[in-house]
């Protein structure tokens, strides 16, 4: 189900508000909200609930185990259990298609054909998302950071959670932990309204901005070639918006629906392309992911603790299986790395004191860096993206491109509201009147457009 | 974002009239367009019909106009917009049967065999021949049937099933679709100016009246027509992995049911324009393409069926540039195919 559908605005919605906030009792409150989430998600495909329901299971055991035991090895063991399964079915489902592409595509240059069986396998909608939320929660209490869960109930409400289930933001249950035990038994007022204004902000960044940039950038994608530097500029530019108002609509859907249970997300984006360099990107895109690598990852392999070689090296590692984790294709893995080599980078010149002074060149290079990048994140092959790199380099002329006046002008504005406005977060609603009428007509205006199913973008990771 | 006011409860007090004035613009808001929409009612959807429907839906005007062809035609013309500019005068010159095309757009498997069936059963056409212009995307297998097929009521008896209809009809009040057109329905009635662009002959030939006007005043924009379609048809085409098993059913059932009643039937997969081919064939559509024209024709051999390739331009020889928009052919490119097409077939006696 979709946050933007009828089904889910008209139904699901008001029954689940309704229900979560007419139970008393805590235990069955978590429970209506895990079956309703379950039912949130089954709608797309219910053969992989079990899948879900699975996960949920082993690490719940894992940590429970882990918290009990004082012995390291018993301790080290049920966190290697809870890993390899999720990293086992991580793998197995979004990985091992293109393995065997790729295995095939090598032994087929030596003459061997059909090497490794390709398997027509579903990715599971979400699974990087819950497999992430869950091995923190092990690895979390294999640190002694949460305790946890008081009960299955509360650790399976936890993950199937329907705000962030699907696509994040990467909640860890230290963030959840308190508000979990402690479940508010009524709503107030002024969270209902922050809960309001982060939807209604995410539905119209995702409908009004990221939606409507879609059809022209996805013309471009599919056919770029030969129309010229310009074309390609404006295709870039325009997936460059898409994703962020796409993705960050998500969140502030997510963080807003999450606020009318009662519940507080963490922030998800903070402007990134005001970022004044590519360290500080990260800081301020997907920080939910951002700083789950910074924390099971980059820290593990040594963080900034070592020579500058070696935090070069491992901003590379933590990048570039960041990268795969976007996706099991060529093109992330290249962009993960792309993104290494660039921290990597600005690491060793900010060591030497070699990065730009002025503040408006820091945020152009970066935000171009991004844009560059984005190239191969969003192209279907490596070819593809290495040819609309060319032609931004004007390899294939500057014809002037047949491109909508509209379409110009909503890459103006999202670029203005990106480089100059405020974010969700930054703005502070006030209890007046005039906000409300404003969130109501743009909530009305945007539940007109949701007839058209557009899922987001990072669904398909 | 700051919530500090939460912890004030005078100030926590002041968000009470926030929401409720919120909710009662958004609620109070969303009935007026729901009642709006249902009285207006554009599209014919709901049970009041005071002012009549603004939408151009073709599985509505086809069997209209069906019923009203005089002669009742013995040729029929099947397919989608990509076959409605197949004339009708024609294929009566050559075959000396009264035709009708009742092509209907985006038009998929099932809406061939429910047009057939509608014509046979409702509007009391006896045909002797079918022409069939198929599209390689007809046999889609992610794509659900187009909810115009359920709009209109001749085609909606003859597909009972559809089990989320109901929840459809009670959604589309919402949609900005209907809420536009409700508007514009209140406009027309309020200035008696009724703007048709697209038109249909009589016999169902299709005149487009925008394109005509702007090819007549040599302001005609070809590139930007195919650029727009090269999304539409990229869109229209994701996902499509293999042929739908439903709809090889369906095309089935449209042959046997021609058997039964010794309909002669003469298939062609229909072209696109070379900028359409070359960007779709990459992503499947180059596969697509090769296994509807071999599933054709095993259904044509078993059902005595004729069928050609006219899938690209090459194949009939004719011009690459006779494309309104990429997509749907000219009418010196459709006459082309219409004369090969009957000269070649044995069905023209």
């Amino acid at each position: 189900m979709l946050f933007n559908s009828y089904i889910f605005v008209l139904v699901f919605l008001p029954v689940v508000l309704l229900g979560w906030w007419q139970l008393g009792n805590t235990r069955l409150r978590l429970v209506f909200l895990t079956l309703a989430s379950y039912v949130f998600y089954g709608w797309w495909d219910w053969r992989f609930l079990p899948l879900m329901i699975a996960s949920t299971t082993v690490d719940y055991i894992a940590g429970q185990h882990i918290a009990r035991s004082d012995d390291p090895r018993t301790r080290k063991l049920w966190l290697v259990c809870s890993l390899s399964f999720n990293l086992a079915i991580l793998g197995f489902f979004k990985y091992y298609g293109f393995f065997a592409r790729s295995v095939n595509a090598v032994a087929g240059q030596m003459g061997l054909l059909g090497f490794a069986p390709v398997l027509n396998i579903i990715l599971p909608i979400g699974i990087s998302f819950y497999t992430f939320n869950s091995m923190s929660y092990t690895i979390d209490i294999y640190r002694r950071i949460v305790r946890p869960a008081r009960s299955v109930v509360h650790f399976s409400a936890f993950v199937a959670m329907f705000p962030h289930l699907v696509a994040g933001p990467i909640v860890r249950y230290a963030d959840i932990e308190d508000q979990f035990n402690d479940l508010k038994t009524r709503l107030p007022w002024h969270q209902a309204s922050v809960g309001i204004y982060f939807f209604v902000v995410g539905m119209a960044k995702k409908l009004l901005i990221a939606d409507q940039l879609a059809p022209q950038v996805n013309a471009y994608f599919a056919a770029p070639y030969g129309l010229g530097a310009a074309a390609a500029w404006i295709g870039a530019l325009g997936y460059t918006f898409q994703l962020y108002f796409d993705f960050s609509g998500y969140s502030d859907m997510a963080v807003g629906l999450a606020h009318l249970l009662g519940i507080q997300f963490p922030q998800n984006f903070n402007s990134p392309y005001k970022a004044e360099n590519i360290a500080d990107f990260w800081r301020r895109w997907h920080m939910s992911l951002s700083t789950w690598l910074r924390d099971y990852l980059f820290i593990p392999l040594g963080g900034s603790r070592g020579s500058t070689l070696a935090t070069g090296r491992n901003l590379f590692i933590t990048m570039f299986l960041g990268g795969l984790w976007h996706g099991a294709n060529w093109t992330f893995v290249v962009w993960g790395m792309y993104h290494g080599v660039l921290l990597a980078g600005y690491h060793i010149l900010r060591k030497r004191g070699l990065t730009p002074k002025s503040l408006a060149l820091s945020r152009a290079v970066t935000f171009l860096c991004a844009v560059v990048g984005w190239v191969f994140f969003r192209a279907e092959t490596l070819p593809k993206a290495a040819r609309i790199l060319h032609a931004m380099v004007g390899g294939e002329g500057f014809a002037a491109p047949h491109v909508p006046f509209g379409y110009l002008a909503l890459i103006v504005a999202a670029a203005a509201i990106s480089f100059v406005a405020p974010n969700t977060w930054e703005i502070k609603l006030e209890p007046k009147a005039r906000y409300a009428y404003l969130l109501a007509l743009v909530l009305v205006y945007t539940i007109l457009l949701l007839e058209k199913e557009s899922p987001f973008l990072y669904f398909q990771f | 974002m700051a919530t500090a006011a939460a912890q004030d409860p005078a100030a926590a007090e002041l968000w009470r009239p926030f929401v409720r004035r919120f909710l009662g613009l958004l609620l109070g808001s969303l009935l007026a367009i729901v009642s709006m929409n249902f009285l207006v009612n554009p599209m014919g959807l709901y049970p009041p019909h005071w002012l009549p429907p603004v939408t151009w839906n073709t599985r509505t005007i086809k069997p209209e106009l069906l019923q009203q062809a005089r002669p009742k035609p013995q040729v029929m013309i099947l397919g989608s917009s990509r076959s409605m500019q197949i004339a009708p005068a024609e294929v009566r010159q050559i075959t000396g049967l009264p035709t009708f095309n009742a092509a209907v757009d985006s038009a998929m498997a099932e809406d061939y065999y429910l047009m057939l069936r509608y014509a046979v059963e409702r509007a009391g056409i006896a045909p002797k021949m079918v022409l069939l212009g198929v599209d390689v995307e007809a046999f889609h297998n992610a794509r659900p049937v187009d909810d115009r097929v359920f709009e209109a009521e001749a085609f909606r008896e003859l597909l009972p099933g559809h089990t989320f209809w109901a929840w459809k009809m009670f959604y589309k009040l919402f949609v900005h679709q209907q809420t536009h057109l409700a508007l514009r329905s209140l406009r027309i009635q309020l200035t008696g100016h009724f703007p048709l662009r697209d038109h249909f002959d009589p016999d169902g030939y299709l005149h487009y009246g925008d394109y005509e006007k702007e090819r007549a005043t040599g302001h005609y924009d070809v590139n930007a027509k195919i650029q727009r379609n090269v999304a539409w048809y990229v869109e229209r085409t994701a996902g499509y992995t293999a042929i739908s098993p439903e709809r090889q059913k369906y095309l089935e059932e449209l042959l046997q049911y021609c058997h039964d009643r010794n309909i002669k039937v003469v298939m062609w997969v229909t072209p696109l324009g070379p900028r359409l081919l070359e960007t779709l064939g990459p992503r499947g559509y180059d596969q697509r393409e090769r296994e509807v024209l071999a599933m054709l024709q095993e259904e044509g051999a078993k059902y005595g069926a004729e069928v050609y390739d006219f899938s690209a331009v090459e194949k009939f020889g004719g011009d690459p540039r006779g494309f309104w928009d990429g997509a749907h052919m000219t009418e010196q490119n459709n006459a082309l195919v219409t004369r090969l097409m009957l000269r070649r077939t044995d069905a023209v006696q």
